[in-house]
C-alpha cells in the first residue's frame, strides 16, 4: 500500500450484538482512499455504508481487520485518542444535520475548534469565514430550528470543515433534504472537493453521485464492483 | 403558694435535718453534703481526694454538673443535625434525579458533541459544571429565605460565619455528589446510537 494514501482498510469487519444475535454489518471491505478524492459509498439501506463511514471515521472500531489513517493505524486505539482524531483530523456531516439546537449558526461552527482548544476570537473569525464559504454570510446568528434544511446541513458543512480536517465525511447527506436543496449540497461538497477537500460520501441517491470521482458500491456488508 | 422558679423546690418542704431524720424513721442518716471550697481552684483536687478518702461516695462537683447541662443543652443540635444531614441527602436525590433527566434528555446533544470530538472528559466537565451551577441558585434561593426567615424567628445566632461557611460547603458537596454519577452515565453515551436516526 502506498503512503500517499489518507485512508487504507485491509479486510475490516464490524459485527454488532443486537439483541443477542450477532450482525456483520461490514464483512471484510478493504479500499484506500487518496488524498483529493470524491469517493461515494452507494448501496441499499441496511447494507452497511453507514457503519463503514464511522469506521473511516474513527466514529467506530472494528472488530477485525485494519484501518490506517494518514498511514497511522488506528485500528487497535483507545477512545481518547480516536476522539483526538474525530476532533481534528475528520469532519462529519450527517443527514440529520445534528446541529446542537440550542447555539447558532456561528456558535454550532465554533464548536469543534473550541472543543480542539483555539481561542474563542480566532474560532469567532474562522467560523465567520466558512459560513461565507458556505453561503451563510447574513444568517451567523440564526438558530438551527430558524434555518431551513438546506442552510442547516450547510452550517453542519461550515462545523465539518472547522479544525481544517484532511478528510470530510457525508452521511446521507441529502436524504433530508428536497431534491433542489439537496443537489445544491452536493455542489458544494463537490466545489470543496475542487478547492482539494477529500470528501467521502455515503448516499443513497443516484443524483447525489454524479460529482464523485470514485464510486463503491456496497450490499450485504460487502463492496461490489 | 407561690411558684419558687425551680422545679425541685417547688416538689420540696425545708426542714431541720432532726425532723426530717425523726420523719422518715432513719436517725443518723445523711443522703448528701454540700461543701463549699474556700479556693475555687481547689476544687479538682479536693474531688479526688474525697473520691479517695470516701470510695463508696459520689463526689459531683459543680463543673460535671455543668457538663451534664451542657449535654441536655446539645440534644436538640444534634436533632437540628439530623434533620441537616436528611435534607442534604434529599438535596443530593433531587439534584441527580434532575441531572439524570437532563442526561437522558440529552442524549443527542452528547452523542453530538463527541462525534465532533468532545473528549469524555469535557462531557463529565459540563454535567458537573451544570449540577453546581444548579446547586448554586439553590443555595441562593435558600439563603433568601432563610436570612429573613432568621431575623423574623430572632433565630440569628445561625447566620455566623462559621454556619454560612459549613452550609456553602455543603452546597458545593451537594453539587459534585449529584453530578458526578450522572455525568459518568452521559459519558458512557455512544455517538453512533445517539445519532441513529428516528
Amino acid at each position: 500500500m502506498s503512503d500517499k494514501m489518507l485512508v487504507q482498510l485491509e479486510n475490516v469487519w464490524k459485527t454488532y450484538q443486537m439483541d443477542g444475535v450477532q450482525v456483520d454489518a461490514v464483512r471484510g471491505v478493504s479500499l484506500e482512499i487518496a488524498s483529493g478524492e470524491f469517493a461515494t459509498v452507494m448501496g441499499p439501506s441496511g447494507s452497511g455504508k453507514s457503519s463503514l463511514l464511522h469506521l473511516i471515521g474513527c466514529l467506530d472500531s472494528p472488530t477485525r481487520g485494519s484501518i490506517a489513517y494518514e498511514g497511522v493505524q488506528v485500528s487497535e486505539m483507545a477512545e481518547s485518542q480516536l476522539t483526538n482524531i474525530r476532533c481534528r483530523k475528520v469532519g462529519f456531516i450527517f443527514q440529520a444535520f445534528n446541529l446542537l439546537p440550542t447555539l447558532d449558526a456561528k456558535n454550532n461552527v465554533m464548536m469543534p475548534m473550541r472543543l480542539a482548544g483555539l481561542s474563542k476570537a480566532t474560532s469567532q473569525e474562522r467560523a465567520e469565514e466558512l459560513l461565507d464559504r458556505v453561503g451563510l454570510r447574513y444568517r451567523p446568528n440564526y438558530l438551527p430550528k430558524q434555518l431551513s434544511g438546506g442552510e442547516r446541513q450547510r452550517v453542519a458543512i461550515a462545523r465539518g470543515l472547522a479544525n481544517k480536517p484532511p478528510l470530510l465525511l457525508a452521511d446521507e447527506p441529502t436524504g433530508n433534504l428536497d431534491s433542489s436543496s439537496g443537489s445544491e449540497i452536493v455542489e458544494l461538497l463537490a466545489k470543496l472537493n475542487h478547492e482539494g477537500q477529500t470528501v467521502v460520501m455515503v448516499t443513497h441517491n443516484p443524483d447525489a453521485a454524479k460529482h464523485s470521482s470514485r464510486i463503491f458500491r456496497m450490499r450485504d456488508g460487502k463492496l461490489s464492483n | 403558694m407561690e411558684h419558687s422558679g425551680v422545679k425541685y423546690i417547688d416538689t420540696a418542704a425545708l426542714m431541720k435535718l432532726e425532723a426530717a431524720q425523726r420523719l422518715s424513721g432513719r436517725s443518723g442518716f445523711v443522703s448528701a453534703v454540700l461543701l463549699t471550697a474556700e479556693d475555687i481552684n481547689m476544687v479538682p483536687e479536693l474531688s479526688v481526694q474525697l473520691k479517695s478518702d470516701y470510695p463508696e461516695l459520689d463526689v459531683v462537683t459543680q463543673n460535671d454538673l455543668l457538663k451534664n447541662a451542657e449535654k441536655m443543652m446539645e440534644m436538640p443540635n444534634r436533632f437540628m443535625g439530623m434533620i441537616s444531614l436528611t435534607v442534604l441527602v434529599v438535596a443530593v436525590l433531587v439534584v441527580m434525579n434532575v441531572m439524570m433527566i437532563a442526561v437522558t434528555e440529552r442524549t443527542k446533544e452528547i452523542g453530538i458533541l463527541r462525534a465532533i470530538g468532545a473528549k469524555k472528559r469535557t462531557v463529565l466537565g459540563i454535567i458537573v459544571l451544570e449540577a453546581s451551577i444548579l446547586s448554586l441558585i439553590g443555595g441562593v434561593l435558600g439563603a433568601l429565605v432563610v436570612i429573613p426567615a432568621a431575623y423574623v424567628m430572632d433565630w440569628t445566632r445561625v447566620l455566623s460565619v462559621q454556619e454560612t461557611a459549613k452550609v456553602s460547603l455543603l452546597v458545593v458537596a451537594v453539587a459534585v455528589l449529584a453530578g458526578i454519577y450522572p455525568a459518568y452515565r452521559a459519558t458512557r453515551i455512544n455517538p453512533i446510537e445517539a445519532l441513529r436516526n428516528e
